[in-house]
């Protein structure tokens, strides 16, 4: 499948997936926190306010460890522009945005493997007992949730039979009026990888305090200033385009098919909504459970994997 | 058939004849002007290059030739063919072995002379007789390059001879290695036996041409397979003939490790693609033999990789990342011989070219990686990873370098073990089209597998490297560590060029694959026409999904470069301060993560794969010493069950000898009387 030639209008709709992926998802992780607020009868900070704190963080000096490599300074941009790169590939605003073929699912699921794969080594660089926990930590939920992604996605890809995210989407989103078990499956094995992958509760608490429990939060403990404000970034970046990837896979109607400005303003609009919508539905889950203690953690993704391969067979026994 | 002058065959078969003239000419020379080291690895070196163009040479233009040379045995003389398949493996061998060669120039400069000259010696015959592996066309020369292989290697991991472990794990290596020739002996038998149908028996038969025309029954095809699978599983590492594996790595030095991994466990491919495309013939396959080479090949990925997370020792580790390795090709091979039977020829195509994609990359990264691993017990003189740390201080060429083997065997986009993933991984996903639930869950084994353990292939390699090369140092060496000669920088450079070329341009590399996965299977894969053909890793028809890992890596770089400016650029300058560690003041050396804690949550999550014997000391203990102990379980549950089985066969044969004459002679008597009554009943 080769790039067609590009029109004006596509590399348009790619700068605004790049944008809208930077801008909104300080945005949502506001708003995740402001009904998890309201769920605990708590004031919430407002919408904006992980756009202040990334803000501040920018504006602060940036403290660098004793004892550190040339590794420590390049893992942040490295990890930052592998997250907002897949916001390029994972289309949301187009069914089929200009660059989506240069990668189709496998290679999505791989580039967030590479981004697990830097922030863990930035984390193990200083050689604090902490970082490498949390590197440890971050890799025994990884190794669990990636292969069970992986199977997700090739339960949804058995319709188009091919894995490039756009035919997936256009498989899915016509000719779908029935009830299909392995994808209730999946979906429900995506939400499993979902809070694993992002270091939500049951998982890991974003928003703990305490050291021994962490798993993300650990691996940053070094990190300050500027680079601390890139790998928050890309990490709020990271849970908003798991999201897409989710509304892509199990609820695609919206999408615009032609990249023109008004498909574009609706299907954003539309795509806000969801959006919203899940944050919420992630803000009720962490209010509803307490977190699991470390090594319940690999039944919890040993699930989520199980899920999904089931989901598979279920395809083959069920459904053809 | 093409003319033998323009074939590529005379070519690669000088090359051998250098390979050994140079080794014997250079030892000689060495004992005498031991200065001269270097300049006879990069001859070697040099030659090796030759024979990844000739290589080269034959997958382009798809040659086919042969050549019959006086010699062998009387009836039998050698016979000489390169084929697509042989020129591929020609390529992988020269072109993985230059880097390998060029480092060990470096690495063998402070030996002593005597030691240096039997090196290079060995090192030019082991290049040489695996040559004549992938060249030979008759199975008297098959056996005898193979032998030599063995022998040569079986030296080579016993060049620090004096060390006990050294040649107990030479030993073993020896014995697996004549236990699975013999196999493959007999599958040879089996084959050229069963022509005789058509006329009579005679040597000429052990002919790989002649091997190829016969027909086999079921049962005796089943047989081949087996015993072919075996045969060559004992060289490569298939579960449970894989204990020699873990012990020759650590055990051998850097090179030949990688020489040994690298190259030497893809004969045992080789051997395996041949006899069963080659000799035995597609049509006489039978697809459950797809189906077992593809759950053994899925197993052996698995187990691989979660014993390699739990070493301390990077060259073990990396010995069981090659039986990951050598699974998941093996798994290909089995998913492909599995579509093929079944007809379904473009999958099967693609299956079979993700497993010689996954060779090539194998004998890069992995090279790479074993050379990396030397470079680390050169510079700090410890074994164990629990005692370096921080060598990307020291080393800081070597370990980026070793860092791009890191990510490209944890099969990270845009590196070259994703490529060879994410073409299996689209075999697999051909599963809807098998018909029967069997294949189908097969299949769907095999791809869960294989996602499973590359995703722990990632921790595993994190783990090499993290505690490794980041970090603080943790001994006395790691602290006092240096960087690596300028030789071993480059051949490390070479390998990482390779690598690097392997997951950035795979449409060049498949256009070569293309020809050895035809000639053997008979399908292709899809064709590369349409522009900008190159930069795609395989265009699907007609809508299928590609992937780009050159766009790909250009896109991280243009992304990457202004956000490493914008964390450059603003805020108040910045500051070295101690690491801040939640407030502990301590160096941190000692508390860093160990590689034993690093491995724990596995440990602990998969304890049926592991025999562990722990001690976990109580709190009154006066002494409390905590020990834990991992133990491959093939060791208790079938190796020495197997062993002590043989010495007790072994002292009741002994019952027999009492040491008086008479006695033997009523044994020979008997025996006579036997075999006269034998006799007269025939």
């Amino acid at each position: 499948m080769a790039i067609t030639s590009p029109s004006p209008a596509m590399v348009a709709v790619e700068a605004v997936q790049l944008l809208f992926v930077l801008l909104f998802a300080p945005v949502l992780y506001g708003w995740i926190a402001i009904v998890r607020a309201f769920l605990s009868n708590r004031t919430p900070a407002g919408l904006f306010q992980p756009w202040r704190n990334l803000l501040r963080l920018f504006k602060k000096e940036t403290l660098l460890p004793e004892g550190h490599s040339i590794l420590f300074v390049l893992v942040p941009p490295a990890f930052f522009s592998v997250i907002a790169g897949a916001s390029l590939l994972v289309p949301f605003l187009s069914v089929s945005p200009l660059l989506a073929p240069v990668a189709d699912a496998v290679t999505l699921v791989g580039l967030f493997s590479l981004a697990r794969m830097t922030m863990a080594l930035g984390a193990m660089d200083v050689g604090t007992p902490f970082g490498d926990m949390g590197a440890r930590r971050e890799m025994m939920v990884a190794f669990l949730t990636e292969p069970a992604t992986l199977m997700i996605l090739f339960t949804v890809s058995l319709w188009s039979g091919s894995t490039s995210v756009p035919s997936i989407i256009r498989s899915l989103s016509d000719g779908h009026d029935l009830f299909h078990p392995s994808l209730l499956i999946a979906a429900l094995a995506f939400i499993l990888v979902f809070l694993g992958e992002n270091a939500r509760l049951p998982i890991d608490n974003p928003t703990t305090h305490l050291e021994l429990t962490m798993i993300h939060e650990a691996m940053l403990l070094e990190y300050s200033g500027p680079l601390l404000a890139l790998m928050e970034w890309g990490s709020m970046q990271k849970l908003l385009l798991y999201l897409l990837i989710g509304i892509d896979f199990f609820a695609p109607a919206g999408i615009p098919e032609a990249p023109t400005f008004l498909s574009v303003l609706a299907g954003s609009g539309i795509l806000a909504g969801k959006l919203f919508l899940l944050g919420s539905g992630i803000a009720l889950i962490e209010s509803l459970f307490a977190k699991l203690r470390i090594f319940r953690v690999p039944e919890f993704t040993a699930l989520a994997y199980l899920l999904s391969t089931l989901g598979f067979l279920l395809h083959f026994v069920l459904e053809v | 058939m093409n003319s033998l002058l323009t074939s590529p065959l005379l070519d690669s078969l000088w090359i051998l004849a250098a390979w050994a003239t140079t080794g014997l000419v250079g030892a000689w020379l060495l004992l005498r002007i031991p200065s001269l080291s270097r300049l006879f690895y990069g001859l070697l070196a040099l030659e090796s290059l030759f024979m990844a163009l000739s290589g080269l040479q034959g997958l382009a233009g798809r040659s086919d030739t042969r050549l019959v040379l006086a010699g062998g045995i009387p009836g039998l003389p050698f016979h000489f063919r390169q084929d697509p398949l042989s020129s591929f493996f020609l390529l992988l061998l020269g072109a993985a072995s230059v880097g390998t060669l060029i480092y060990t120039g470096g690495f063998m400069k402070d030996e002593p002379p005597r030691t240096n000259a039997l090196f290079l010696l060995r090192t030019a015959l082991f290049l040489s007789s695996m040559g004549g592996v992938f060249l030979a066309d008759d199975a008297y020369l098959f056996m005898l390059s193979w032998e030599l292989m063995a022998l040569v290697s079986f030296f080579m991991i016993l060049t620090d001879r004096k060390r006990e472990d050294v040649r107990r794990a030479g030993y073993l290596y020896l014995l697996m290695a004549h236990g699975g020739s013999l196999l493959i002996l007999f599958a040879f038998a089996l084959l050229a036996s069963h022509e005789s149908l058509s006329g009579p028996l005679s040597l000429e038969n052990f002919s790989f041409g002649r091997m190829g025309q016969t027909i086999l029954s079921p049962p005796v095809a089943l047989l081949v397979f087996l015993l072919s699978v075996l045969g060559f599983g004992a060289k490569a590492g298939i579960l449970p003939l894989h204990v020699w594996l873990p012990l020759a790595h650590p055990a051998a030095p850097a090179p030949a490790s990688a020489l040994l991994s690298g190259i030497m466990l893809k004969t045992a491919v080789y051997g395996l693609l041949r006899i069963l495309f080659g000799l035995e013939g597609l049509p006489q396959l039978h697809a459950s033999f797809g189906i077992g080479l593809l759950l053994a090949g899925g197993v052996m990925a698995l187990f691989g990789i979660l014993y390699a997370l739990l070493q301390s020792n990077p060259k073990s580790l990396l010995a069981y990342s090659s039986i990951e390795n050598i699974g998941i090709i093996l798994l290909g091979i089995g998913l492909s011989i599995l579509y093929l039977k079944t007809g379904h020829f473009a999958a099967g195509a693609i299956a079979l070219s993700a497993a010689l994609y996954h060779s090539l990359n194998h004998a890069f990264f992995k090279s790479l990686l074993f050379l990396g691993a030397g470079t680390m017990v050169h510079a700090t003189g410890e074994t164990n990873l629990n005692r370096m740390g921080g060598l990307l201080h020291k080393m800081p060429l070597s370990g980026l370098l070793v860092l791009a083997g890191v990510l490209s065997i944890s099969g990270l986009p845009p590196t070259n073990g994703f490529v060879s993933e994410w073409l299996l991984l689209q075999a697999t996903l051909q599963a809807p089209s098998l018909t029967g639930t069997l294949l189908r869950s097969a299949v769907l084994f095999g791809a869960a597998l294989l996602v499973l353990s590359s995703a722990l292939a990632a921790m595993g390699f994190l783990k090499f490297f993290g505690i490794g090369y980041l970090g603080q140092p943790r001994s006395d060496g790691a602290r006092s560590a240096h960087e690596c000669s300028l030789a071993e920088r480059m051949g490390m450079g070479w390998l990482t060029l390779g690598t690097l070329f392997l997951g950035f341009f795979p449409a060049f590399v498949l256009s070569g694959i293309r020809g050895a996965v035809f000639s053997l299977s008979g399908a292709d894969l899809p064709s590369f026409s349409h522009e900008f053909g190159w930069t795609w890793l395989l265009p699907f028809p007609p809508h299928g999904p590609s992937t780009s890992p050159i766009f790909l890596a250009g896109l991280l770089l243009l992304l990457g470069l202004p956000v490493f400016w914008l964390a450059r650029l603003p805020g108040r300058g910045r500051r070295r301060v101690p690491a801040w560690g939640c407030g502990t003041r301590q160096t941190p050396e000692r508390s860093q993560a160990s590689a034993e804690s690093f491995a724990q949550p596995i440990r602990h999550f998969f304890p049926v794969f592991f025999s562990m014997k722990r001690h976990i000391p109580t709190p009154d203990d006066p002494d409390p010493v905590f020990s834990l102990a991992v133990e491959d379980p093939h060791w208790p549950l079938l190796y020495r069950p197997l062993f002590r089985l043989f010495s007790l066969a072994a002292e009741s044969a002994e019952k027999v000898r009492t040491g008086r004459i008479s006695v033997y002679l009523v044994y020979s008597f008997a025996t006579l009387l036997f075999l006269l009554s034998v006799l007269r009943w025939r």
